[in-house]
């Protein structure tokens, strides 16, 4: 299926320790599928594998029906494959604009008109648009997650991997952060999200995988509450 | 005796061929956070390649400098590629693997140097001439002031370069936060590559202007890059102003140690200098804080 | 007992060589290498046991040589003036070009000392009077003991009798608290100082110490080549150090002997090698700096311990590993007795905490807003509050890591505010980490031990002779741990390799570290997380059991269940703000927090897990 991604009996761990397991999951585009589980079952690890940094010790991970297990970090970047890790990870010591500028590096060459995607991130994200040259690292919590989304989004993913975006984030910016996530799936891009909680994907995931000790060991299809 | 304003100009001069230097170091570890020792063997057979081309083959002086920026390049780049690239897989800077093998590049290189050209300084001239001008009373050879224009563009142009351009961007990225650079779509080994690249080919273009005034030898590498490494310490690192000043003030120092107490007082007085950098102010006196206090 | 008679016997044996073997030619060698091995060792140790990275030999040994040459001349050849004075000399010399660079990381002082030895000619040529200037000195009087002049042959006996007893030196001190404290540094800095050991205080007295073979080795090329220029003390040799290091390998004590050994038998055989010595010299680095990390003692260990690991048997002691039996917990209460006896005889006891006004923002955000807080000694208090509330910027506050904007802290009346956590560590602040941070190589009750360093202070001189100071302290340090362990229930794995715990023992393994440090307040990070059932069960009887003892506790949680088990009083934290407080019912039925903490859903509702079992 067009730029889904599927992970078939994934293994993978830090200093010959498994810390995942036969994991098996996919997401399509326009789905919006949720990891949960307590802290060190194993989620960050996955997403982790998947995005190309920790290596594959056993299965695959395959995109748009190719297997790019051997491709490295940015190669997948380049594909479509967008990871937004935990912590509100940016470059704080330079402006929001150059922040953004340096996410189109993943932008595919043959669409890299840099100017119209900033302008398309800007008019998504006013907030940003208002603090262009702000360095990044004097923003709230709140707006510090959403330049390390939209520095994903410019370089138009096809999927999204989000760890743990609404960690430490006041209720209202919870709010806008799973705005951006459903309007990401409705315009057809595959979001895999993470959080410890479950009931905080109430309503928002539509499928939702428990992680536990490094397994998948369940699988809810609740789908959203509200369309 | 020579004049204060002759010293003043030679002092810059020979501060520019340190800044130059503090360049090529400065790019490499922006992009990888390594300190470069094998610079000195780099600066060693690029020099010594100056001569021959210049001086033995007669080869003109514009063919010498392309020969000399793409074979240092090309030297720097097989560096990266089988010396520290198996390293970075590794724990990256974090691990000291890096100083080893770049300290035995630098002397595999210098000891080859020394069996194929011996210990002896050669010199090498520089074709705008020998008539000194005169500027501010103080009398400046042709090479020096074509030196010290250099440094000061090439501090620009790195600048730039950085801030500006895509690639320097990349670059800059790369050295706050390598995975993260990686997850948004930054060739980060490709950076790694590129930086010894154009810092390989900044030593060769700069070899033919520097070596008029600091001769070809297998020595100059050593005290060039703890000058250059001084350059940088005093004026912070990361901050290619700070590197700009801090050369012109290690170069006047040695010029008028020099002149007045003799040639030997220079090289101490700069390392009273940086052990009281090191001491007082850490970071460099327009430190850009990318030292990590302990 | 009877390896040091069989070492000695062996050492005299090998001093006694130049009478034995009558071979002028392979004293020449022997001694060369052992000088080498000196100038190799002092690399090793402070490259492999303080990570720091000093290519200065050269030139401090240049300074004590031309020092001694110096006496040797001006004032007396007796080796117990000349000897001392090159050492003091390579002291001197060393703390001047160290320390500023010391506090930096760790590259700027390879850099600063490589300075050193290109400006050695520099200082030379300028003191003439002193150093002969570029001709160097001759004629230097041989060395003499008790006005006895030492020929060759004496001169070999000294060197070898010099280098065993050095290496019998740095094998006490490396084994000694001294090591571990140095293992616990390259694990973690921030862990060195959550003790209470300051990170630059150590570096400094491992660098100092390897200064001394320094100028051991000065005063004994003096003695020998009775002439010293600037010369010998010059570019290749730094980097024939640094190969010969890096070819025995760092981290052993052996390592130092095997690289001088190969470089002497090897590259320095032929006289076309001086030419050729830099170049080889660099390739060697080169080649054994990518294939072995280690050096060659690295890679004897590293196959030693696959070996040893292969049979099951623990690399640490060489012991078969087992699984023990568990000993069966007493009640709360007598484990309470047991640790409050503990704190009572180290004259330590809980205090209160008072925490008033406290404000800290990062850039544009505000991660403390005004809290205020307190810990009774006694009591269990419990902060909460979702990711980025501040639970863990106030903490830091608290153990010393940040600095509160506003606002005061003290512990039982004295101020905390703005002290590094090293010295707040010192004064009885004690902290547990998230993920729980323990050096590999050591076994558990040296794990929990060495927060006694700071404690009970030893200096370096009984460690490096055993003395009886060092027994006792050892034997202290022992008893503290064991006590502490068994407050944790941990007696059974005294002795095993601790990084090799699971989670939850290394968990328990850091709260008997903290007990160990005979603290006035203790701080616990989150410390049931990704832990079992049964692991939290027993981590709560201890936290009861410090508790009980009338310690001060802030237990900093996510899982309620925990905090309903154990607290007595909590605070609740809101995007850096205080927005609740008070006992646990009380907390879990405030509309503020159910909203804010709870996400809308009251926690006796969503509860997964009854109170009973592991929090009952």
């Amino acid at each position: 299926m067009r730029n889904t991604l599927a992970v078939e009996g994934l293994c993978a761990g830090y200093d010959d320790l498994l810390a995942i397991r036969d994991v098996t999951f996919t997401v399509a585009p326009g789905e919006i599928v949720a990891i949960v589980g307590r802290n060190g079952v194993g989620k960050t690890t996955t997403v982790n594998t998947v995005a190309g940094i920790l290596p594959i010790v056993r299965g695959s991970v395959h995109f748009n029906g190719a297997d790019i297990g051997k491709l490295q970090a940015f190669q997948r970047a380049r594909l479509g494959i967008a990871v937004v890790p935990e912590g509100r990870r940016i470059f704080r010591a330079m402006s929001v604009e150059d922040n953004l500028l340096l996410g189109t590096q993943a932008l595919d060459p043959s669409r890299r008109n840099v100017r119209d995607s900033l302008t398309d991130i800007y008019r998504g994200f006013e907030l940003l648009a208002e603090r262009k040259s702000v360095l990044a690292g004097s923003l709230s919590g709140g707006q510090q997650q959403l330049l390390a989304i939209a520095q994903a989004l410019i370089a138009r993913p096809a999927i999204v991997l989000a760890d743990e975006p609404t960690a430490g984030l006041s209720p209202s910016a919870i709010t806008s952060v799973f705005e951006v996530i459903r309007g990401l799936a409705a315009s057809g891009i595959g979001v895999l999200i993470v959080e410890e909680r479950m009931e905080h994907m109430t309503g928002i995931a539509d499928r939702t995988l428990t992680f536990d000790h490094g397994r998948i060991i369940s699988e809810s299809h609740e789908g959203p509450l509200i369309s | 005796m020579t004049s204060i304003m002759t010293t003043f100009w030679s002092g810059l001069a020979v501060g520019s061929t340190y800044i130059l230097v503090a360049l090529q170091f400065d790019l490499i570890y922006t992009a990888t956070r390594i300190f470069n020792f094998g610079q000195t063997g780099l600066l060693v057979i690029s020099s010594l390649m100056s001569y021959v081309l210049l001086v033995q083959l007669q080869v003109s002086w514009i063919l010498s400098v392309l020969i000399l920026t793409v074979g240092v390049a090309g030297l720097s780049v097989a560096q990266e590629y089988f010396t520290i690239r198996p390293l970075m897989k590794h724990g990256g800077a974090d691990s000291h693997g890096w100083v080893l093998t770049t300290l035995g590049v630098g002397s595999a290189l210098q000891g080859t140097a020394l069996l194929i050209w011996g210990p002896d300084p050669r010199t090498v001239p520089f074709p705008g001439g020998i008539d000194p001008l005169t500027i501010l009373n103080g009398r400046v050879l042709p090479v020096e002031l074509t030196v010290i224009i250099l440094a000061i563009i090439a501090t620009v142009g790195m600048r730039l370069f950085l801030t500006r351009s895509r690639m320097g961007l990349a670059t800059l990225a790369t050295a706050a936060d390598r995975d993260l650079a990686m997850l948004r779509g930054v060739n980060v080994a490709g950076v790694s590559m590129a930086s010894f690249a154009v810092s390989g080919a900044l030593v060769g273009v700069t070899t033919a202007i520097v070596v008029p005034i600091t001769f070809a030898s297998v020595d100059m590498g050593q005290q060039l890059i703890m000058f250059a490494f001084s350059a940088i310490a005093i004026g912070g690192f990361g901050n290619q102003a700070g590197t700009l000043f801090g050369g012109f003030v290690v170069g006047l120092v040695q010029a008028y140690c020099s002149l007045f107490i003799g040639p030997d007082a220079g090289p101490i007085a700069i390392m009273i200098m940086l052990l009281a950098v090191l001491l007082l102010r850490p970071a460099g006196l327009f430190g850009a804080s990318s030292t990590r206090a302990i | 007992m009877w390896r040091i008679i069989i070492t000695a016997i062996a050492v005299l044996f090998v001093a006694a060589l130049p009478w034995i073997l009558a071979s002028p030619h392979w004293i020449g060698q022997f001694s060369e290498m052992a000088f080498i091995a000196f100038l190799i060792g002092s690399i090793n140790l402070s490259r492999g046991y303080a990570g720091q990275l000093s290519l200065g030999q050269a030139a401090i040994c240049a300074v004590a040589a031309y020092t001694v040459a110096f006496f040797s001349i001006h004032v007396s050849s007796s080796v117990f003036v000349t000897m001392p004075a090159g050492v003091i000399a390579a002291l001197l010399v060393g703390a001047i070009i160290g320390i500023p660079a010391l506090r930096l990381n760790s590259w700027t002082l390879a850099s600063a000392t490589f300075f050193a030895v290109i400006v050695l000619p520099n200082v030379v040529n300028l003191t003439p009077a002193i150093t002969g200037g570029i001709n160097g000195l001759s004629g230097i009087p041989a060395p003499s003991l008790f006005g006895w002049s030492l020929d060759q042959n004496w001169i070999f006996f000294l060197t070898i009798v010099l280098f065993a007893l050095w290496t019998w030196g740095i094998t006490n001190f490396v084994h000694s608290r001294h090591g571990d404290a140095l293992k616990t540094m390259r694990k973690s800095e921030l862990l060195t100082r959550s003790i209470g050991i300051s990170n630059f205080q150590l570096k400094l007295m491992v660098y100092l110490l390897a200064s001394i073979p320094i100028g051991i080795a000065g005063a004994l090329f003096i003695y020998r080549f009775q002439f010293v220029s600037a010369s010998p003390f010059s570019f290749p040799l730094v980097v024939g150090v640094m190969a010969g290091s890096q070819l025995g390998g760092a981290m052993s004590p052996w390592g130092a002997l095997v690289g001088a050994v190969i470089l002497q038998l090897g590259p320095a055989q032929s006289s076309e090698f001086r030419q050729a010595s830099l170049l080889i010299y660099g390739i060697l680095m080169l080649v054994v700096g990518l294939a072995l990390p280690n050096g060659l003692t690295g890679v004897a260990e590293n196959w030693y311990r696959k070996v040893r690991a292969h049979k099951n048997v623990d690399t640490v002691n060489d012991v078969p590993q087992t699984t023990p039996t568990r000993i069966p917990l007493p009640n709360d209460a007598a484990v309470g007795a047991y640790v409050a006896e503990l704190f009572a005889t180290r004259g330590r006891k809980g205090e209160k905490l008072e925490v008033r006004g406290v404000s800290k923002a990062f850039g544009g955000v505000r991660a403390l807003d005004d809290v205020s807080l307190d810990a009774e000694p006694g009591r269990i208090t419990g902060l909460i509050g979702a990711n980025g509330s501040g639970k863990t910027t106030l903490l830091n506050i608290i153990s010393g890591y940040l600095i509160a904007e506003d606002g005061k802290v003290s512990l039982g009346g004295e101020p905390l505010k703005g002290k590094s956590p090293t010295v707040l560590a010192r004064a009885g602040v004690r902290r547990t980490f998230q993920t729980p941070i323990i050096p590999e190589t050591m076994t558990t009750t040296e794990a929990v031990a060495i927060a006694r360093y700071e404690l009970e202070p030893l200096g370096i001189i009984p460690a490096v002779l055993q003395s009886a100071k060092f027994r006792q302290v050892a034997a202290a340090d022992r008893e503290a741990a064991l006590e502490a362990l068994g407050a944790c229930d941990l007696d059974a794995y005294a002795d095993r390799e601790a990084s090799s715990l699971p989670l939850g023992l290394r968990r328990l393994v850091e709260v008997a570290r903290v007990i160990a440090g005979a603290p006035r307040i203790v701080l616990l990070d989150e410390p049931a997380a990704g832990l079992e059932e049964r692991e939290i069960a027993d981590l709560l009887n201890v936290v009861r059991a410090l508790r009980n003892a009338g310690m001060t506790v802030i237990l900093i949680e996510h899982n309620f269940n925990v905090i309903r088990a154990v607290a007595d009083v909590v605070y609740v934290l809101d995007r850096g703000r205080l927005i609740a407080q008070g006992e646990v019912d009380q907390i879990a039925t405030d509309p503020a927090v159910i909203e804010s903490y709870f996400g809308g859903h009251a926690p006796i509702a969503t509860t997964s897990a009854p109170l009973t079992g592991p929090y009952a």
